[in-house]
C-alpha cells in the first residue's frame, strides 16, 4: 500500500512523464545530438607526484537544421572542455554555425583550422594529446587549431580532394597600427582515397607576430598497419624565430588493440639566442572496450632540448610558461557518449 | 575448477593430455637413458615428499585464495616477457603483440601484474619458452632427461632452461634476499598449482609423468596440433 506522500509523489511523477511525452517531439526537430567524450587519467611525470589529472575530456552539442532549402541545411556545434579534474566546465573548444550543401560548407565560429586537421593530426595519434605529451611538437597549434573569429569555406569533397580556406578577423582599434582586418588566415587541400591521406596547408597572421607556416603531411594505410609523416616549416618575424618539426608515426592494430610509437624531432632559430635541436618519442597500448570505451597505456621521452622546445611551444599555446617534463607514463581511460 | 587448473599449469596441462590419448606411452627411444632418469626421478620424488610438497600444501593452507591468485597472476605476468621474446624468435608476431599488450596493461591497471586485467579485456595469454623457439626451427628434442630439482625435460629443453632463465625479470633483482624470496615463491607458487592436477596420476609414476610432459612439449610447440596414432594400440 502507498502513503499519502508516495501517492504524490507517483502523481508528480506522472505528471513529469506526460510532461516529458509532450516535450520530446519539440527536441527531436531541433535534431540536436548530446555528445562527449570523458577521459581521465593517472599520469606520472619526471621529477612530479602523481597525478590524477583530466586528459582533454569534452561534451557537446550538435545538430542540424532545416533552412526550407533545397540541398542547403543549417549545421550548429557547441563543445565545451570538461574537467574531470576540476568536476567544471572548462573552456570553451568549438562553438560555431554555418550552412552546408553540393556548393561546399560555410562556417562561422570558433572553429578547426585546415592546418589542425589536414598536418597536425595526421601524426596526433596518442590519446593522451595534451601539449606535454601527444601534442608537444605541435607549432602549428600555436595560431591555428581550434580558434575564434574565424569565416571558413570547405569545397564538397570531390572523390577524396578538398579544399578549405579560412579568415580570423578580431577586431581591434584603427588606431592601432599593428592591427588588421584580416588579421590571419590558413588554406589547405586535402586528398583522402585508398588509405591514402595527404595535405597541404599554409597559415599566415598579419598582425603584431607575424607569423607564418607551411606544413605538409600524409598518412598511409595498409591492413592494420599506418604509417605517418609530417613536416612543418615557419618563422614568427616578430620574435626573429625560426622554427621546423618533422615527425614520423606508426599503428599497427590487432583487433582491439592497437600499438603505436611516434619519433619527432623539432628546431627553433632564434637570432640572438642558441639554437634548438630537440627528439620526442613515445609509445601507446591503447585496448578498445566494446565501442565507446578504451584503455590506454603511453609513454613519452624528450631530449634535453626537445623538453625547452616543447615548453617554449606549451606557453606559446598555453599563454602560460611550463616546463614540460622530460619523461612521461600515463595509464588512461576513455568513455565516448 | 579442475578444468580451470588443468589448463593453468603447465605440466598440468600435459597430465589433461596424456590421460585424453592414454594409454598411448612414447616410445623407448624417446628415453635411451631411462635407468639414470629414473634415479633422479626418485631424488626429485624424495626432495618433493619431505620438502616442497608438504611447503606446497602448507602454502595453500595458510593463504586466501585471493592471493595465491595474486601471487600467480604476478609470476605468470613477469612470464609474459619471455614469451614476447620467444613468439618474436618464432616469427610469431601476433601472439609477440598480444604477449605485449598483456603487459602493459597488467604491470599497469592490474597492479604490477597481481590482477590480470587482460585476459577480461580480451587478450588472451600465448605461453612460449626457448625449448619451443628450438623445436619451431627444428631442433629435435633429443633423449628424454630428469633434471635434479626441475623434473622432467630433455637435452634441448634443458639447455634452453639457460636462455628462459636470462629472460625471466627476477634474475635482473639485484637485491639479492629479495631475488631469492621471488624464486621461492614462484617455486611455491608453482608447485601448490599442480597438487589437484597430480591426484589424476595412475599407474608407473615415472612413465606417466614423462610421457605427459613429452605429449605436452609437442602440443606446445605444434601451437595444438597434435598427431596422435590412436589405432597403434588396436
Amino acid at each position: 500500500m502507498l502513503n499519502e506522500g508516495e501517492m504524490l509523489m507517483k502523481k508528480s511523477l506522472i505528471a513529469l512523464a506526460v510532461a516529458g511525452a509532450m516535450t520530446a517531439p519539440i527536441v527531436a526537430q531541433a535534431d540536436a545530438t548530446l555528445y562527449g567524450s570523458l577521459r581521465a587519467g593517472i599520469k606520472s611525470a619526471d621529477d612530479q607526484k602523481l597525478n590524477v589529472e583530466d586528459e582533454s575530456s569534452r561534451i557537446g552539442i550538435k545538430g542540424d537544421v532545416d533552412l526550407g532549402l533545397e540541398s542547403t541545411k543549417g549545421l550548429f556545434v557547441f563543445e565545451q572542455a570538461v574537467s574531470t579534474e576540476s568536476g567544471a566546465w572548462g573552456s570553451g573548444r568549438l562553438a560555431y554555425l554555418g550552412a552546408t550543401g553540393n556548393w561546399g560548407t560555410a562556417l562561422i565560429g570558433r572553429q578547426y583550422h585546415p592546418f589542425y586537421t589536414m598536418i597536425e593530426s595526421k601524426t596526433g595519434i596518442f590519446n593522451s594529446a595534451g601539449n606535454d605529451f601527444g601534442e608537444a611538437f605541435q607549432f602549428g597549434n600555436i595560431a591555428h587549431k581550434r580558434e575564434s573569429n574565424t569565416v571558413a569555406y570547405a569545397t564538397p569533397n570531390m572523390n577524396g580532394l578538398q579544399a578549405v580556406a579560412g579568415i580570423v578577423m578580431d577586431g581591434g582599434s584603427d588606431n592601432n597600427p599593428a592591427e588588421e582586418d584580416l588579421d590571419a588566415y590558413n588554406i589547405g587541400v586535402n586528398y583522402a582515397a585508398n588509405g591514402l591521406d595527404a595535405g597541404i596547408s599554409y597559415g599566415a597572421a598579419n598582425d603584431s607576430d607575424n607569423w607564418e607556416i607551411l606544413g605538409v603531411a600524409a598518412s598511409y594505410q595498409i591492413d592494420a598497419f599506418t604509417v605517418a609523416g609530417k613536416y612543418v616549416d615557419g618563422s614568427i618575424d616578430a620574435q626573429n624565430t625560426d622554427f621546423s618539426n618533422w615527425e614520423i608515426a606508426g599503428v599497427y592494430t590487432m583487433g582491439a588493440t592497437s600499438f603505436k610509437a611516434r619519433y619527432g624531432n623539432a628546431e627553433i632559430e632564434t637570432t640572438g639566442a642558441a639554437d634548438l635541436d630537440g627528439d620526442q618519442w613515445g609509445v601507446e597500448v591503447e585496448q578498445k572496450l566494446g565501442k565507446r570505451g578504451r584503455v590506454y597505456v603511453g609513454y613519452t621521452d624528450f631530449d634535453t632540448e626537445g623538453q625547452a622546445i616543447a615548453s617554449s611551444i606549451y606557453s606559446m599555446v598555453k599563454g602560460e610558461a611550463k616546463t614540460v617534463a622530460k619523461d612521461t607514463l600515463v595509464l588512461g581511460y576513455r568513455l565516448d557518449f | 575448477m579442475l578444468s580451470f587448473t588443468l589448463r593453468s599449469g603447465l605440466a598440468a596441462t600435459g597430465l589433461g593430455m596424456a590421460l585424453v590419448a592414454a594409454p598411448v606411452w612414447a616410445e623407448t627411444e624417446q628415453d635411451p637413458w631411462e635407468g639414470l632418469n629414473r634415479s633422479i626421478f626418485n631424488f626429485n620424488e624424495t626432495v618433493d615428499r619431505y620438502a616442497m610438497k608438504p611447503l606446497a600444501q602448507g602454502y595453500r593452507y595458510v593463504t586466501p585464495d585471493i592471493a595465491e591468485t595474486g601471487v600467480s597472476n604476478f609470476f605468470e605476468n613477469l612470464r609474459d616477457v619471455s614469451n614476447v621474446f620467444n613468439s618474436v624468435l618464432q616469427l610469431k608476431f601476433e601472439a609477440a603483440g598480444k604477449g605485449l599488450a598483456r603487459l602493459t596493461f597488467n604491470s599497469t591497471f592490474g597492479l604490477a601484474g597481481f590482477i590480470d586485467v587482460a585476459t577480461p579485456m580480451g587478450i588472451e595469454k600465448h605461453s612460449e619458452d626457448f625449448g619451443q623457439t628450438l623445436g619451431y626451427w627444428g631442433v629435435s628434442s633429443g633423449p628424454y632427461l630428469v633434471v635434479p630439482f626441475w623434473g622432467p625435460s630433455t637435452v634441448r629443453d634443458g639447455a634452453a632452461l639457460s636462455v628462459d632463465w636470462v629472460t625471466a625479470p627476477v634474475v635482473y633483482v639485484d637485491h639479492v634476499p629479495t631475488r631469492n624470496t621471488l624464486y621461492g615463491l614462484d617455486l611455491l607458487d608453482a608447485r601448490s598449482r599442480l597438487l589437484k592436477a597430480e591426484q589424476i596420476i595412475s599407474g608407473d609414476r615415472y612413465g606417466f609423468i614423462r610421457d605427459a610432459y613429452l605429449q605436452r612439449r609437442e602440443y606446445l610447440i605444434n601451437d595444438g596440433a597434435v598427431s596422435v596414432q590412436y589405432d597403434s594400440d588396436f
